[in-house]
This record gives C-alpha cells, sequence and structure tokens, in this order.
C-alpha cells in the first residue's frame, strides 16, 4: 500500500473489503500508509471522537485529518455533521474539503458499506461515482473500507467506480 | 284656589295641541319638513366608476339635517341618466333622518345600456314641493361581467397567478432551495475548519 501510494503519478481509488474484526487495523494501516499526509476521514461507524481516540490508541497523528462524523449528531467546532442518508450532502462536504485543503490530501471512508444500510444500492453507487470522480479531478487517492458480510454482494454496484478492490 | 284665566287658556292650548298631534301625526314631520333644511351627497367608490353594462352600480349616500331637530322622513328620488339625459332608471324612497343618516344603495344598470358617461341624481322632496339634490357620474363600459368590480379582476387575477406559481415553485424546489443553503453552510464550515487547523 504505502510503496503504491508514493510511486503513482495520478490518484487512485481503492476498496478495501475486510473482516469487520480486522476493520480498525487496516483503517490504521491506510492511514500509516500516507504518512503525515493531510486527510479526509468519512466516519461512517464511529462518532468523531471514537474513531479520533481509536487512532491515536494506533499511533496515528490526527492532526492532519479533518472529520465527517455521520454517526453522532453533536456538534463540534472542528468536524462537520452530516446523516448518512444525505448523500448529496456529504458528497458536496467532501468535496469542499477536497477543495479547501491544498496541497497533498486523500480521502479514507469508513465504512463504505455502511450507506447500504441508509440508502439504497443505486444511491450509493451514485455517491461511489461522484465521489471518486471528484477525487479523481482533483488528484485525491481515495480508500473506502467496507467490511465483509454475507451481504458483500450488496456492493456490487459500487465496484465499479475504484480503480482497485481488495479483498483481506 | 280660583283658576285665574292665564292658567285656563294654557291648559287648553296644551290639550289641543296634544289632541291635533295625536289625530294627524303628520302634522309635526311636516311641520319640521317645512322648516327643514338638507344637504345631500353622493359618493361613487373607486371601484364603481365603471360599470359594464349589465352589471351594478353602488353608490353611498349622506343626509345631514341642517335645518331642524327632530326625527323626521323624507322622500328620496333617485335617477340614472344616460349620455344624451334620457332618464333610464328611476328609484324613490322614503328614509328617516334625525340629524344625519348615511347608506348604501345598488341600482341594477341594464345590459343594454349602451357605453359613456351616466349620471345618478338624488333629489330631496321638502314638503313644500322644493327641491335638493346633489349628482355624480360613473362610465358605463362594454365588457364581460356583471359588477363594476369585475373590470378589476384582471390585475388581480394575474397578481394570484403569479403568487400561486411563485408558491408551486417554492413547494416542489424547497428541497433543492435548502440543499442550496445547505451548501453555503457546509462551505463556509469547511472554511473555517480548514483555515483553523492549516493556518
Amino acid at each position: 500500500m504505502t510503496r503504491h501510494h508514493k510511486s503513482k503519478d495520478r490518484a487512485v481509488s481503492l476498496l478495501v473489503i475486510t473482516p469487520v474484526e480486522r476493520l480498525q487495523n487496516e483503517i490504521a494501516a491506510v492511514l500509516k500508509s500516507f504518512g503525515g499526509s493531510t486527510g479526509i476521514y468519512v466516519s461512517l461507524n464511529k462518532t468523531q471522537k471514537s474513531a479520533e481516540k481509536a487512532l491515536k490508541k494506533a499511533r496515528i497523528n490526527t492532526k492532519r485529518l479533518f472529520f465527517i462524523d455521520c454517526t453522532s449528531e453533536k456538534s463540534s467546532d472542528d468536524t462537520i455533521h452530516v446523516a448518512p442518508t444525505q448523500l448529496d450532502k456529504l458528497a458536496y462536504a467532501i468535496d469542499c474539503f477536497v477543495k479547501e485543503i491544498s496541497g497533498k490530501k486523500f480521502l479514507l471512508i469508513d465504512a463504505l458499506s455502511t450507506l447500504l444500510i441508509y440508502n439504497s444500492e443505486n444511491k450509493v453507487a451514485e455517491f461511489a461515482k461522484a465521489v471518486t470522480d471528484c477525487c479523481s479531478q482533483n488528484n485525491v487517492d481515495v480508500v473506502a473500507l467496507a467490511p465483509k458480510t454475507k451481504g458483500e454482494e450488496l456492493l456490487d454496484k459500487v465496484f465499479n467506480f475504484f480503480d482497485e478492490v481488495k479483498r483481506r | 284656589m280660583k283658576p285665574n284665566f292665564l292658567s285656563v287658556f294654557a291648559i287648553y292650548l296644551l290639550v289641543a295641541t296634544t289632541l291635533a298631534f295625536a289625530q294627524n301625526p303628520v302634522l309635526d314631520n311636516k311641520a319640521i319638513l317645512e322648516h327643514s333644511l338638507f344637504d345631500i351627497t353622493v359618493t361613487i367608490p373607486d371601484d364603481y366608476m365603471n360599470v359594464n353594462a349589465g352589471g351594478e352600480l353602488l353608490a353611498s349616500i349622506k343626509l345631514i339635517n341642517i335645518g331642524s331637530a327632530g326625527r323626521i322622513d323624507v322622500s328620496l328620488n333617485f335617477e340614472i341618466e344616460d349620455p344624451i339625459d334620457n332618464v333610464v332608471l328611476e328609484k324613490r324612497e322614503t328614509v328617516a333622518v334625525e340629524t344625519q343618516a348615511g347608506f348604501v344603495r345598488t341600482f341594477a344598470i341594464s345590459a343594454d345600456a349602451k357605453p359613456g358617461v351616466y349620471t345618478l341624481h338624488a333629489k330631496i322632496v321638502y314638503a313644500d314641493g322644493k327641491e335638493a339634490g346633489t349628482a355624480n357620474t360613473f362610465n358605463v363600459v362594454e365588457a364581460a361581467g356583471t359588477t363594476g368590480k369585475s373590470l378589476y379582476a384582471g390585475p388581480y387575477l394575474a397578481y394570484g397567478a403569479i403568487t400561486a406559481i411563485i408558491a408551486l415553485f417554492l413547494f416542489f424546489e424547497r428541497k433543492r432551495l435548502l440543499f442550496s443553503v445547505e451548501k453555503v453552510q457546509i462551505k463556509m464550515r469547511v472554511h473555517a475548519i480548514v483555515k483553523n487547523r492549516l493556518g
């Protein structure tokens, strides 16, 4: 992963499907692979506070991470809160961060399949396309994680929009 | 005590007057009317200055009794004259007036009435046959509709239609409009967060 991100010229979009118990380790591994780059972290599984806590535990510096919290409605000064049902709003918030942050950056979505609980496959596929397009146009790497579950086939429509899909 | 001549005459006058009024109450009205002086005004509201043929004219009449005190019945005559001074409508009525009276009357304009300037005359006929009157003019116009107000319905309908279109647009586009507002809020917030963190 590290080698891949550092050697490429253009931005890459990657979907990582991993067992639920390994999800947190995968997130940590992805973030470490980006080194000290500035990142946008879309948190769909944990609140910004607990995600940040877990990352700090894994010795990851969160100072350059911008959180979009889709699980809590509590407003905080340095986080954007968007309901997981509002995919248009979520895509727009990502787009705003991508355009606002100068220099190299990445986007991490934890975990994409959660959106399928609240939205139809088509809506999630539409969202995935909008986000990967935006990131591709702005040379931003995208890593989306999805826990391996029995309903994995629900992600079928989403696969197409990522450059790579990795099962771990 | 023996009553003197003056007190007997006073009692006689009082009884005689009372009997005379009791037998002929009109005498009282007539007596007052003979000494009455009325001021009469006729006002046609702006909405009724143009009346469709077949429509209805509305006028406000005000009578002020400045000649005598007491409630009296007066005969009131209305006439509408066409542009060539032919009387096309006549109306008579009796109204009771004390010090002043104001009322509204409507007049049906014939569907055959030709367009032009018409005159509404209002006259008070005194007991001695003398008259006091006033007049006001209005226009009869050729247009569809039954009342003078219908002529003005066009602009109101247009405003109503525009309002309805705007309301429908806002109703159907409310989600998009709301999202536009939210977009601005998100953009400003993201800008503030990034600026705060990265400087």
